[in-house]
């Protein structure tokens, strides 16, 4: 009976996890479908918007000239797209419009964007010499092409998904639970890449189809200098011309003029872009996507030009990171629950990750959604990091009169000022942390991001108001938070940590965490200043990037967790990581280095500097400690710096505060290190850490 | 006679329409009549007015006067206007706009069709033939209009475009006053640019300027290192262009010129101009903001174009392989292109 019993616990809590898994699948890739199809239609109405700009300087330059405006011979004749595009389930089509004037005497207002019934329409004024606006242009393109293409993808999804979910269950039947939670983990992220690559390879057709028009346009200019008798030599102005052509068409980044005898003129813009499209437009690569435009004229000359592939790339890269931080929360709740059962001594991952989730879902809501506030974000986020490190520092007693307080201030905070919801929710989630013992580390803190990329998500793809959502789970996980610390209090960490916060020794080792502290911090403060320099590129808000951020640094940590090089081998690369993580940072401001990546590579070393300061000595008693200390330490750096960098006026002015900060810190701790792997100074320092307890 | 047969008939018509045109507005309280006196016929500017007109739908009949060159017929418009009381008078040039609205300073002002509100077009210069007080403003109740001339600066701007050239020069004729104030203003327009101009005034025998002396002033012009050659306001240069730029491109010095007609009917390389037709439209927005936005002429500033058209001659151009920059080719009109073409 007890196995019967043990056989149908093990059969709901597969079925469980079955379901579990099944949803965080479909939903991720549903979600990711649904903001490539967002994407998909910004980049579109981009696109066909430029188009429609173009064309209005040439059609009031015809209209001027004097040519009707419809009819044979007219503009609207001259105007029409190249054959080669006027065709197909991406069809451009072009119309002109006198404009009359209407019962009040005024013109009707252009400058439109209309989606529907199977094309989207974009309308531009065409002014009249004298500046009123006579006309409209009525520029045209079907969207049959991304419509069956979305069919396509949802339907794809939908067989994959329900396919997988049949295979899955089958070998759950079969496999240990622990191993067959890295199915869903490892399938997630060939289906998103195949997701991510149609989406890039749709954006290339889209951006295909400007630079087609824009070198017919080129084309159409060289035809009229020729039909004029100019020879190449005549022609006068070329490279100015191709660099105008090229600023004003954002889809091309290189124009080639050859003739009979070889290239003849030539402009582009060197780029990571221009690299990555000349790369491509090559053998075997040009079989899976055409960059490459080319239109020939009767004389003989070639006009050629590459697609613009960076901003296709900037796209691509958004997406990818948001699926590398749902992989990588996600990937860690699953396989949480796939995990053995554990001994009693040891708490479950989910509860562990209760009270940083609460901390996740203040510090990283979208602006002003947790209340109302006359104070800055900025001072709201340092009252978070004040009111965590209170509550990590409370003795035991005050603790439950400080939850109730926190808790006051969350209800106060949400409806009349935010600044009480921020202090209370760190007061809260300290107080509670402490009573986790030695469990709270890097796994849980990456379980713990979850609900805040779902709710980032919603927030992205515009799922409706995000505040009702956003507070509920604050008090969901704020209530959970104090049920768990009311579980675990009496196994406080502090207490059997007792000797970590007492001077002693030859200079105390609370300064080493305050090192550690510092150096965390000010790479946080850099990440939030480059979130603030390129706030514009994050749809969901700067935050979001400090998020992806934290992640790296997470996924930094785990990495560095795999190489054991030795004491002093910790010691270097702990040295070296912080040292690269400087100059990376240095690079952006002396030599321009892209902002978004540098400090995003700085973060993760950051992570893998914080997993080689564990093994430093005299940091805790244990590795075990030392990790659940240097996570608060982490959280506290996280708050403060953040807070900090969004208070700033000019958030450039903290990086090289930040990064002679950085540097400094760093020399206590090589200190520490020599003094570390001095086996007497070790024998001496343990006696005086017994004593000391 | 001064009025034929045929004439006589068409103001009948006319007469009767713009009557009914009342009888109707009277009636509906919508349409318009528009008296437009033109002095060489409905031409591009006349075309330009009409086609506004139709276009935008304004409730409006224009009724047309052709004084066919006649400085006499024009007293007989006035007479008209007064007592058939148009909503609405457009006068065609300055002779005409002159002998009908008056000028502001004109003693006698019952000679003029007075309160009848009016629109001028094609006139050069209004502020200078005293029919407004400045530009913002005619300062005149009933009077507003347009104006066709092309900044000086602009035109610059225009031949720099072509060309990149620090010295330039104009020939003027001082027995014109407008010729020697629109050099005054070409100064000017080179000071703010930074440019050097080098004038050259027309010798004047007994009074007169001779056109023989125009090549020799041209190579003057060379030997001094003028690049370019500017035809600014001047009867006199725009009689005699052929003359003028074909002795400029003997000298290899290319001639930008602010009328249209030096390029299309003579040889000088380019003009930006202002082409009747969009005055004529300008002049229809003028009356629609009179009439349709019930704005008083005397609010209405005396309007200027925001486009022009820049006309460069390809055989021009050839000869003196000064050929026009790839970002000009896209929208400039070109005249006299290769044979064949």
């Amino acid at each position: 009976m007890a196995d019967a019993s043990g056989r149908g616990g093990a059969l709901s809590r597969r079925v469980l996890f079955w379901l579990a898994a099944m949803a965080l699948l479909t939903a991720s890739l549903f979600a990711l479908e649904r903001m490539i199809e967002q994407k998909l239609r910004g980049s579109l109405i981009k696109s066909v918007v430029s188009m429609a700009e173009s064309y209005v300087g040439h059609a009031e330059a015809s209209l001027d000239y004097g040519l009707p405006i419809s009819g044979p011979g007219s503009v609207e004749e001259v105007l029409q797209p190249p054959p080669a595009l006027a065709f197909g389930p991406d069809a451009l089509t072009l119309k002109l419009e006198r404009l009359g004037l209407s019962a009040s005497g005024e013109r009707a207002t252009v400058n439109t964007v209309r989606a529907g019934e199977g094309a989207l329409v974009v309308e531009r004024a065409i002014l009249d010499s004298h500046g009123e606006v006579s006309s409209r242009l009525l520029l045209s393109r079907s969207t049959a092409g991304e419509e069956d293409a979305a069919a396509l993808r949802k339907t794809s999804l939908a067989i994959g998904i329900a396919v997988f979910g049949l295979i899955f269950a089958l070998l759950l039947v079969f496999l240990p639970l622990r191993r067959a939670s890295l199915l869903p983990v490892i399938s997630f992220l060939p289906a998103a890449f195949l997701l991510l690559a149609g989406f890039g390879g749709q954006l290339v057709t889209i951006s295909r189809q400007a630079a087609v028009l824009a070198v017919a346009e080129t084309a159409s200019d060289l035809e009229r200098a020729a039909r004029l008798g100019m020879t190449f030599g005549e022609l006068v102005g070329v490279q100015d011309y191709l660099g105008k052509q090229i600023g004003s068409n954002r889809a091309i980044n290189q124009l080639t003029i050859t003739g009979i005898e070889g290239v003849q003129f030539q402009a582009g813009i060197e780029s990571l872009g221009s690299t990555v499209a000349t790369m491509f437009s090559a053998a075997p690569f040009s079989a899976l996507v055409d960059l490459d435009i080319s239109q020939k004229l009767a004389n003989g000359t070639r006009v050629d030009a590459l697609v613009d592939v960076q901003p296709i790339l900037a796209d691509l890269g958004e997406l990818t990171a948001m699926v590398l931080v749902f992989w990588a929360c996600g990937g860690a709740l699953l396989r949480s629950l796939g995990a053995s059962e554990k001994t009693e001594t040891e708490t479950s991952p989910l509860v562990v990750a209760v009270a940083p989730t609460l901390l996740f879902l203040v510090l990283f809501a979208p602006a002003d959604t947790v209340g109302p506030s006359v104070l800055t974000l900025g001072v709201n986020y340092l009252l978070l990091a004040a009111g965590l490190t209170s509550g990590l520092l409370l003795p035991h007693r005050p603790a439950n009169l400080a939850l109730g307080i926190a808790f006051g201030g969350l209800v106060v905070g949400v409806s009349l000022e935010a600044a009480f919801a921020y202090g209370g929710a760190g007061l809260l989630v300290g107080v509670a942390l402490t009573g986790l013992g030695r469990s709270v580390r890097t796994p849980h803190l990456v379980v713990a991001l979850l609900p805040t990329v779902v709710l980032l998500g919603a927030h992205v793809l515009d799922l409706g108001a995000i505040r009702p959502l956003l507070v509920g789970a604050m008090f969901v996980f704020a209530i959970a938070s104090i049920a768990v610390f009311a579980a675990t209090s009496k196994r406080s960490w502090r207490h059997g940590l007792g000797g970590l916060w007492s001077p002693a020794g030859l200079l105390g080792l609370s300064w080493i965490w305050v090192c550690l502290g510092l150096i965390q911090a000010s790479v946080f403060l850099l990440v939030a200043v480059a979130a603030r320099h390129q706030e514009q590129q994050f749809q969901a808000g700067p935050m979001s990037y400090v998020l992806l951020a934290f992640i790296l640094h997470l996924i930094g940590y785990r990495l560095a967790g795999a190489i054991d090089p030795g004491a002093r081998g910790r010691w270097i690369l702990l040295e070296i990581s912080i040292v690269a993580a400087v100059l990376l940072v240095a690079g952006i401001y002396v030599a321009g280095w892209d902002v978004v990546v540098s400090t995003a590579l700085a973060a993760m070393l950051s992570g893998a500097a914080a997993r080689w300061s564990v093994g430093l000595p005299f940091v805790a008693p244990n590795v075990r400690a030392a990790k659940s200390v240097l996570t608060c330490v982490r959280l506290i750096g996280l708050a403060a710096a953040t807070g900090f960098g969004l208070t700033l006026d000019r958030p450039e002015d903290a990086a090289l505060p930040a990064t002679m900060t950085c540097l400094l810190a760093l020399a206590p701790l090589a200190y520490a290190m020599l003094a570390g792997l001095d086996p007497d100074w070790r024998a001496r320092r343990s006696a005086e850490l017994t004593h000391a307890a | 006679m001064l009025f034929g047969l045929k004439r006589i008939a068409l103001a009948a018509i006319c007469l009767a329409s713009s009557l009914g045109g009342f009888a109707m507005a009277q009636d509906t309280g919508k349409r318009f009549t528009i008296y437009m006196a033109a002095w060489r016929g409905c031409e591009e500017a006349c075309r330009g007015f009409v086609d506004y007109i139709k276009e935008s739908g304004m409730p409006a009949d224009v009724v047309i006067r052709d004084a066919k060159t006649d400085k006499a017929a024009l007293p007989n418009f006035v007479e008209e206007v007064k007592r058939t009381r148009p909503d609405l008078v457009v006068t065609w040039g300055t002779n005409v706009t002159a002998q009908m609205v008056g000028t502001y300073d004109a003693p006698d002002q019952s000679k003029f069709i007075g309160d009848v509100p009016s629109i001028f077009m094609v006139v050069a210069d209004p502020v200078e033939a005293k029919i407004a007080k400045s530009y913002e403003s005619s300062g005149r109740p009933y009077v507003s209009g347009t104006r066709n001339r092309v900044p000086e600066v602009t035109q610059l701007k225009a031949m720099l475009e072509y060309r990149p050239f620090k010295r330039f020069g104009i020939i003027y004729n001082e027995n014109e006053l407008n010729s020697k104030l629109n050099a005054e203003v070409v100064k000017r327009a080179a000071d703010e640019l930074d440019l050097e101009l080098v004038m050259l005034p027309m010798p004047l025998i007994n009074g007169e300027p001779d056109a023989n002396d125009i090549p020799q002033l041209i190579q003057e012009a060379a030997d001094r290192g003028v690049e370019f050659l500017y035809i600014g306001s001047s009867s006199f240069i725009t009689v005699n262009a052929d003359i003028y730029t074909e002795a400029a491109i003997k000298a290899g010095i290319p001639v930008a010129s602010s009328y249209e007609t030096s390029v299309t009917e003579s040889s000088a390389l380019l003009a930006v101009a202002s082409k009747y037709g969009m005055i004529g439209r300008l002049a229809g927005y003028q009356a629609k903001r009179i009439l349709v936005d019930k704005i008083k002429p005397i609010d209405l500033p005396i309007a200027a174009l925001d486009r022009h058209s820049y006309i460069v001659n390809m055989k021009t151009a050839a000869a003196l392989k000064l050929y026009p920059p790839m970002t000009l080719l896209s929208y400039a009109e070109i005249v006299n292109p290769p044979e064949g073409q």
